[in-house]
Order: structure tokens, then C-alpha cells, then sequence
């Protein structure tokens, strides 16, 4: 396994078509192990190039730890995955200090933080103590544990999963909470084509795992993700996202629409669809890709409509249906 | 197959009611069959004489079956006739006619939805206004000032021909997607179209140089699109 980037150092930025080109063969690559869920992988990809977590909401069995380690794999990352049973605590998560008796003091053991790429999964099974202490992390990339501040290593990335169907002795988490992640994906029901093709690969390969390339490492990464941050807004589409965001607030369903963190999230997903799809600037279109992943979890619907088929996915699909795209001439340049 | 079936029933009903009418009541009265009161003046008469003349113009009596009873007949006849008729016409006719309607009618308004939908009618409307317009949207991409702005002009141009062919863009729907479901709805060729498409957005969103190779590759996608037009709609062929 390659080195990790565990202090941040400029990274080298890369060209936008190379990134393109190795996300791309990323992609590929996590495919095989993932069969036919692209536009998916896209999204989780898209994430973590744009510097943000991602939630996983779905049945048991679709491949959700499958693609996380698949991905953590070929981007050449450490992975490290953390079971979120009701009985977690913080420290659990973050690591201790433990007593040394040989040398007569503390020392601090990290826990599973410590890692680039981090699968939580069932976040919704622990109290929100630990949800909390995820979240923190999530957001600040640091820990602190008896008052010592640790910074978490570079690249760090969190797919967290949840199962939406089960609510018994389950933490949902607050909106409050839903919003640090920049995407919610759901990968799906395989076609039945594309479920035989499953069985087919693991009958032809005779093992469990597959075995998969590195493509990159993590000072790769993190030049991809300067190269992201190279991909340019214009401002019809800035003023688009904004709109989109600021459409959800007003919505006859909507009790609390998406707040900023929603369209500086779009702004930011879709500039990494953008690099995805080989291109230093972003389109509406682009938008439009990942308007549903990002915003549809920061919707809460009004609660006297939950016995309706209300629900934020909806609320995006009708604020799409409305909001006006930019125009087709902008001042001339 | 039920009104026929109706009016062969009323037919048959009304040629054996003119069948009856014509043989007239006088035959029942006149039957053979035992009846009490003939049986009596049988009796009653048999003690006078019962010469055989009398008893030949005795059955002519009830032959001469009084006029009212025949136009009574008549009447009851021509009411059962009328009757049946009116029936016909409610349970037969009424329905065929209006079922018959009821086709006109959604023919009628099929038409406009088809129109509506736009699959035939539009897209040869769009094709001419494209074509018409075609020599000036080469003239902008070709001429217009940077090669940005040309691009871009030149891709607008395709929605304001569209828009006066009755073909409007909805507010929430790009320029690109619009655009791209115009042309393709003309047949257009595809990768032409894609490619002037990647060409426009490039110019319009983008901040980097756009070189005149862009506007030489914008003009071959666009000619490409004219040419393929023109084959499709046969105008000026």
C-alpha cells in the first residue's frame, strides 16, 4: 500500500484532462468489482473529489462496503471501517490515552479516524454522542481528546451508511447533521442482467474478492482535488445553484428547504461532475446531475404530509421543473 | 347487426299482423271448433226446420264482419306498426347515431393532440425555418466579432427559428437540452449536433481562450447540420 499524505502539502496540481483520464480509470477499475452502477460511483467519486463525505442510504446488500473498499483501493488510500452499534462511544472512534507502564507515561493510540477513507456503517444504529463526535470530525478534520488537538490525515473521507427501513432502536439523524454530508446516494436493485453478470464474475474469478489495481495514491487524490478547485463557475450558473436552493425554501411541502451549506454544496459537486466529464467549467447540466443527491436530503417536508408521497427527492424534482436555467447569451465578452 | 336484426323482427311482426288483419276476425268466429253459443242456437234451432239453405247462409252472417271492427283492426295494427317502428329507432338507430358522433368527435380532437406533440407537423416547420434562415446563421458564425461570441450567436440563432416555427423553450429546461431535442426532433445528424452543442458550452461557460479552430470546427458541424437537414425535408433538393 502506498504512503498516505499525513501532512498537508501543497499538492502538485494536476492538469484537469489527467484527471479526468485517471478518475476515469478509477472508475473503471471500482467496476469491476461493482458491476453496473456508474452513474452511482460517479456520484461517491464526484464526493471525494470535492472534498466531502457521502451518505449511503440503502437495503442491505447492494454493495455499499463493497464499493467503499473498492474505491478506497484503487485510490490507493487506507481504508477502515467502524460498526456503529448502540454501545460505541467516542473514543471508540477517535482512539485513548493508555498508560505505559514501561515508560511511565501516557500515550494516545489512534482509533479508526485515523484513516483516509472511513466506511460507518449503520451511523443511524448509534446515539447521537457518537454521531456527534463522527460529524465534528467530519467537518473540522481534527479530533481533540483530553484537551490534545490531532489532525486527521489527508485525504480523509467518510461514507457513511444507513438503512432506511428500519427504525426500531435506531438514532435518525437531525437535519442539522444530515447537511455535513455533500451527497446522499442510494445505489439501487441491480437490473437482473446486470445481477446474473454479479454471479457470473464471482463464478468465473473462484474467490471472494476481487482483485483490483491501485490506480492512484493519496497525494494523487489530493492533486485531483486541486484540480477540481482549478474548474471554473461562471456566475448564471452560481446565480442558478442559488436559485435551485433558495426554490426548496419555498416550496407548499417544504417546512425547511436547504440552506446555503445546499448550494454551496451544488457549486461544489458539480464542479467535480465537471472534471468527471473532462471539462474545466461547469454547465447547468452539471447541476441538474447532482442537484438531487445534494439537496434532497436537506429538505425536511412538512410533517402533516407524511402519510403523502412528499418527500425532498420530489421537492428537487419540482423545483428543477421550474426554477429557470440561465440564459443562452450572456453579455457579450 | 342489432338494428337489422330489430327491423327483420318488426318486418316479420308487421306482415303477419297485415296477414291477420287481411284474413280478418270473421275466420275465428267463423271455426269449426266447438262453440258453446253455436252449439246453442244449434239446439235451439234444431226443434224448427233446418232446411239446408238456411244453414248455407247462416255461416255468411258472421263472414259480413261489421266495418268498425275492421278499421278498429286496422287501427290496433297500424299503432303496433308505428310502435315497433319507435322502438326501433330508440334501441337501434339512436345509438348507432350517436356512437357515430361520439367517433367524429374524438377524431376531431385526436387531431390536435397529434399537433400538439409535435411529431410530424413541428419538425418539418422547424426544418424550413432552419433552412430559410440557414445562409445568415453561417454569415454570424463566420463574421461575428470574437470566436466566442460567434459560437454562442450561432447556437441562439438555432432557438429563435425554432421558437418562431411554434416551438418555444420552457424556462427550466438549458439551452443545451432544448436546443439538442429541436435538432434531434429534425433528424439532424447526431454527432454534429453534439459537437456544435460541446462547442457552445465551451464558449459560453468556460473562461479559457476560444481560438478561431473553434469557430472553423463550429462552421463544419454547422454545414453538416444544414446538409442533413436538406436531405431530410427534400427542400430545395
Amino acid at each position: 500500500m502506498p504512503e498516505q499524505a499525513t501532512e498537508t502539502t501543497p499538492p502538485e496540481p494536476m492538469s484537469v484532462p489527467e484527471a479526468a483520464d485517471l478518475a476515469r480509470r478509477v472508475l473503471d477499475e471500482v467496476e469491476r468489482a461493482v458491476v453496473g452502477k456508474r452513474d452511482a460511483l460517479m456520484q461517491v467519486l464526484a464526493a471525494v473529489l470535492a472534498k466531502g463525505h457521502v451518505l449511503l442510504e440503502d437495503y442491505p446488500g447492494l454493495g455499499k462496503t463493497l464499493a467503499a473498499r473498492s474505491l478506497a483501493r484503487t485510490l490507493g488510500i487506507d481504508f477502515a471501517r467502524a460498526q456503529f452499534t448502540p454501545d460505541l462511544l467516542p473514543a471508540d472512534l477517535t482512539g485513548s490515552f493508555i498508560y505505559d507502564q514501561r515508560r511511565g507515561e501516557f500515550e494516545f493510540r489512534r482509533g479508526p479516524l485515523f484513516t483516509g477513507l472511513l466506511l460507518a456503517d449503520e451511523i443511524n444504529r448509534t446515539p447521537p454522542k457518537t454521531q456527534a463526535a463522527l460529524l465534528e470530525a467530519m467537518q473540522e478534520r481534527q479530533i481533540t481528546v483530553e484537551g490534545e488537538t490531532f489532525r486527521l490525515p489527508e485525504p480523509f473521507h467518510v461514507l457513511a451508511t444507513a438503512n432506511p427501513i428500519e427504525y426500531e432502536g435506531t438514532f435518525p439523524l437531525p437535519e442539522a447533521q444530515l447537511d455535513r454530508f455533500l451527497l446522499r446516494v442510494s445505489f439501487g436493485y441491480p437490473t437482473p442482467h446486470q445481477e446474473y453478470d454479479v454471479l457470473a464474475r464471482r463464478m468465473a474469478r473462484r474467490q471472494e474478492e476481487v482483485d483490483l489495481d491501485v490506480v492512484t495514491d493519496g497525494p494523487g487524490l489530493l492533486a485531483m482535488q486541486a484540480a477540481v478547485e482549478t474548474v471554473v463557475v461562471d456566475e448564471s450558473v452560481g446565480r442558478y445553484c442559488v436559485d435551485l436552493a433558495v426554490a426548496t425554501r419555498h416550496h407548499p411541502d417544504v417546512l425547511t428547504g436547504a440552506s446555503p451549506r445546499g448550494s454551496l454544496g451544488l457549486v461544489l459537486a458539480a464542479r467535480a461532475f465537471a472534471l468527471l466529464r473532462g471539462r474545466d467549467y461547469v454547465v447547468p447540466e452539471d447541476v441538474k446531475a447532482v442537484a438531487r443527491p445534494v439537496l434532497a436530503h436537506r429538505i425536511t417536508v412538512k410533517p402533516e404530509l407524511w402519510m403523502s408521497d412528499a418527500s425532498g427527492r420530489r421537492v428537487v424534482d419540482a423545483v428543477l421543473g421550474q426554477v429557470p436555467t440561465p440564459a443562452t447569451r450572456d453579455a457579450l465578452r | 347487426m342489432a338494428v337489422v336484426s330489430v327491423v327483420a323482427g318488426a318486418l316479420l311482426v308487421v306482415v303477419l299482423a297485415a296477414w291477420a288483419s287481411s284474413i280478418g276476425p270473421s275466420e275465428v268466429l267463423r271455426g269449426d271448433g266447438p262453440s258453446p253459443a253455436a252449439t246453442a242456437t244449434a239446439t235451439a234451432t234444431s226443434s224448427e226446420s233446418a232446411s239446408p239453405d238456411r244453414e248455407a247462409t247462416e255461416p255468411a252472417e258472421p263472414r259480413g264482419t261489421p266495418p268498425w271492427i275492421r278499421a278498429f283492426a286496422l287501427l290496433v295494427n297500424l299503432a303496433v306498426v308505428v310502435g315497433l317502428v319507435l322502438v326501433a329507432a330508440r334501441f337501434g338507430v339512436v345509438p348507432l347515431v350517436r356512437s357515430t358522433r361520439r367517433r367524429r368527435e374524438a377524431r376531431r380532437r385526436r387531431v390536435p393532440e397529434r399537433l400538439e406533440f409535435g411529431v410530424l407537423e413541428p419538425s418539418e416547420a422547424v426544418a424550413r425555418a432552419m433552412l430559410a434562415d440557414a445562409e445568415d446563421q453561417r454569415r454570424l458564425l463566420a463574421e461575428d466579432g470574437s470566436p466566442r461570441n460567434a459560437v454562442v450567436a450561432c447556437w441562439d440563432r438555432f432557438e429563435t427559428q425554432a421558437a418562431a416555427a411554434g416551438l418555444a423553450r420552457s424556462p427550466w429546461e438549458t439551452s443545451a437540452e432544448y436546443t439538442m431535442r429541436v435538432l434531434d426532433l429534425v433528424d439532424a445528424d447526431q454527432p454534429a449536433v453534439t459537437r456544435l452543442g460541446e462547442l457552445y458550452r465551451e464558449a459560453r461557460f468556460s473562461t479559457h481562450p476560444v481560438t478561431e479552430e473553434r469557430r472553423r470546427e463550429a462552421l463544419e458541424a454547422l454545414d453538416v447540420i444544414h446538409r442533413t437537414l436538406l436531405r431530410s425535408t427534400g427542400v430545395g433538393a
